[in-house]
């Protein structure tokens, strides 16, 4: 009797250390199983390092407008090889000794790419973390050294640098024999204008004399009544201070000085529109990344305005990061990993990457060697009308 | 030549102005520049423009709302910081209150930037798009505003100095503070009242001279700079030595820019500003203090 219980017993202790065992077992499958889900419920992170109180405060805060609306509209189509997509941001203040250590802190938070919004200098100096951390970052800076080897692995350019620009306005002014520059004396101006002078004499391009003004001059009198004297045909307006570059052209409209003036991308800004006035601007044609005729510019200029308001005034800009924020996006899903090299690696086999900005569907192209990503068709000329810009006078 | 004739003195004027505004601190605290005026005429300006991109008011309303901004960071400067900064640091000598005036004008061209933004700004004129000319020299009617008022401002301020109470006061402080503070005279009251006056002088030349250069939060070192070297140019020791130095100082300024190049403007302006710091320390109308035996 008693030996038939205890193999009953027995039995009913095999049953469950049976259950329990499978119980284990299960738990443990479980286990494996959920950090796997998590993980690919887990966000990518996108970073992005801006200048929230230096010198390239406007125009980075222009940029980062583009990243947010592009990244909220990531997450509305299912986010990253469908992982939600999270933004994070740090400010370096355009100061290029603080660029290094605001970049480590973004690697550190998580970020798989870096959208570069401050000054060419923060973003020069920040390479070292990004060569370092292996972690690939995108710009739009005209500073053509950011993708220049060596040391340049990581950094790829989507706007066109000063070498294209320079290469649009060389053919805008080349039928001029007496052209004149016009620049602020600030450092960064004064680099600028004596860069740009450079490439036009390279060009073949005679540049008859170079006039600057102080950084919050009030007048430019003297700059214009000198290059009046000098039977100046053309004027190239440089610089980097739009206060300056609109003081000069009030002045040239005050003393009658009706030559065709040219300038750069930073004439497209609304605001120096309204800085200059109409009147001052009817001589001015300048080099724009957008092209009132490409309908994506468009689409995407309505969902800033949408979400920013009249803040959002500087389409380029956020065109560009827009586009930078999607490259990142491509890149990640061709690299299939959220890898820093694999990402970068995607970057570098970018071909006909259809852009928002530019002349009608313009294409973004990188490889090993060039991780420059923009081209001539990027830019066009436009005029200026009733003191906002015109059709387009050139394309290239 | 002639063409430079206006410039010479619009510009001329509003840096005048603003050396007005230093002659003005330096009388009330004996000594102490405060380099925080160039911004009173920034934030004056930047005001002037938004409050006429905002509310549409007649010129004259935002010029002087303008003006009102400016005299309000001048009043703030000397009650929260320079007044203390003083009773700290006794000796005349001391560098505290100056070196605080410095950092002010940080201070105060981050406040800028907060609250009107990173793109510059431009006010609105008095008789926008009139233009008068002298042969084929436009004038516009907005430059001769600024010339008048300018020389009205200096008038009445040299007739405060001259003929009120509280002038004569703040130029005995200015010569002497410790014999006016035993005699009774109120020293904080007077300095409160020289700060406001000097946020006006600088406030109407902000208010004016935005229309014409368009202000960045970040500008109001040149303006400090300018108007210090004009007053120093000029004289310290009056309102009309302010005044010559801001003419002389724009009409160097802008002849070198037209004959030899706006490369050479800021060195020779510097060489200028050691030769009178130099040889003629008390400036073009200052006269020379002969050491007593």
């Amino acid at each position: 009797m008693k030996s038939g219980r205890s193999r009953i017993r027995r039995k009913e202790r095999c049953v469950v250390w049976g259950l329990f065992s499978v119980l284990l077992a299960l738990l443990g499958l479980c286990l494996m199983v959920v950090p796997a889900n998590t993980q690919q419920k887990q966000p990518i992170v996108i970073g992005a390092l801006f200048d929230g109180s230096g010198g390239a405060a406007f125009y980075s805060g222009q940029s980062v407008m583009g990243v947010d609306v592009a990244i909220e509209e990531v997450n509305k189509s299912g986010g990253i090889m469908g992982r939600p997509v999270t933004f994070i941001k740090q400010d370096d203040g355009n100061n290029p000794n603080v660029a290094p250590i605001r970049t480590r802190a973004l690697i550190e938070g998580g970020a798989v790419g870096i959208i570069m919004t401050s000054g060419s200098a923060s973003t020069l100096q920040a390479r070292v973390v990004l060569e370092e951390m292996k972690v690939p970052g995108l710009n739009a800076n005209l500073n053509p050294k950011i993708v220049q080897p060596p040391n340049n692995t990581y950094i790829f350019s989507i706007g066109n640098d000063t070498s294209q620009i320079v290469q649009a306005l060389t053919e805008a002014v080349k039928p001029y024999k007496r052209l004149a520059i016009f620049t602020d004396n600030g450092p960064t101006g004064m680099g600028l204008a004596n860069s740009y002078k450079d490439a036009f004499e390279k060009a073949g391009v005679k540049v008859l004399m170079m006039e600057a003004v102080d950084v919050g001059a009030t007048d430019a009198t003297a700059q214009v009544s000198r290059m009046k004297a000098q039977k100046v045909d053309a004027v190239f307006v440089s610089g980097q201070a739009a206060g300056e570059q609109a003081l000069f052209l009030r002045a040239a409209e005050m003393q009658g000085f009706n030559v065709p003036m040219f300038q750069d991308i930073t004439a497209g800004n609304p605001r120096y529109h309204k800085l200059a006035g109409a009147a001052a601007l009817k001589n001015l044609r300048f080099i724009s990344q957008v092209d009132p005729s490409n309908p994506a510019s468009a689409m995407v200029q309505k969902l800033v305005q949408a979400k920013y308001g009249p803040k959002a005034v500087e389409p380029t800009l956020y065109l560009q990061t827009w586009d930078e924020v999607h490259l990142l996006k491509y890149a990640i899903e061709s690299a299939g990993s959220t890898d820093g090299t694999a990402i970068r690696d995607a970057l570098q086999k970018v071909k006909n990457f259809k852009s928002v900005w530019g002349q009608s569907g313009y294409t973004l192209n990188c490889s090993k060697d060039s991780h420059l990503c923009s081209s001539l068709k990027g830019v066009v000329l436009r005029g200026f009308e009733n003191g906002v810009p015109g059709p387009v006078v050139q394309r290239f | 030549m002639l063409d430079l004739i206006p410039p010479v003195l619009v510009n001329g004027c509003a840096i005048a102005l603003v050396a007005l505004g230093f002659h003005l601190v330096i009388r009330s605290t004996g000594g102490i520049v405060d380099f925080a005026i160039g911004q009173y005429a920034i934030i004056a300006g930047l005001a002037a423009a938004l409050i006429s991109s905002e509310l549409h008011l007649p010129t004259i309303f935002v010029v002087a709302l303008g003006c009102l901004a400016s005299i309000v960071v001048a009043l703030l400067d000397e009650v929260a910081v320079i007044r203390p900064a003083i009773l700290l640091n006794r000796d005349p000598l001391a560098m505290a209150p100056v070196l605080a005036t410095v950092s002010l004008l940080m201070v105060w061209e981050q406040v800028a930037r907060l609250v009107f933004g990173d793109f510059p700004l431009r006010g609105p004129s008095f008789l926008p798009g009139v233009r008068y000319s002298i042969g084929e020299i436009p004038i516009p009617a907005h430059s001769v505003v600024i010339v008048v008022t300018t020389v009205l401002v200096f008038l009445a301020v040299q007739l405060w100095l001259d003929r009120t109470k509280a002038g004569r006061m703040l130029r005995a402080i200015g010569d002497n503070r410790l014999a006016a503070q035993l005699l009774g005279f109120s020293v904080n009251r007077s300095r409160a009242l020289a700060f406001m006056l000097a946020g006006a002088t600088v406030g109407i030349a902000g208010g004016l001279i935005s229309p014409l250069a368009g202000f960045g939060a970040l500008g109001g070192g040149y303006y400090t700079l300018n108007g210090f070297v004009a007053l120093f140019l000029g004289g310290v020791a009056s309102p009309a030595g302010a005044f010559l130095g801001g003419i002389v100082l724009e009409a160097i300024k802008i002849a070198v820019g037209r004959y030899l190049g706006s490369g050479y403007q800021d060195y020779l302006v510097l060489a200028l500003s050691l030769l009178v710091f130099a040889f003629r320390p008390q400036g073009i109308l200052g006269k020379r203090k002969t050491r007593s035996a």
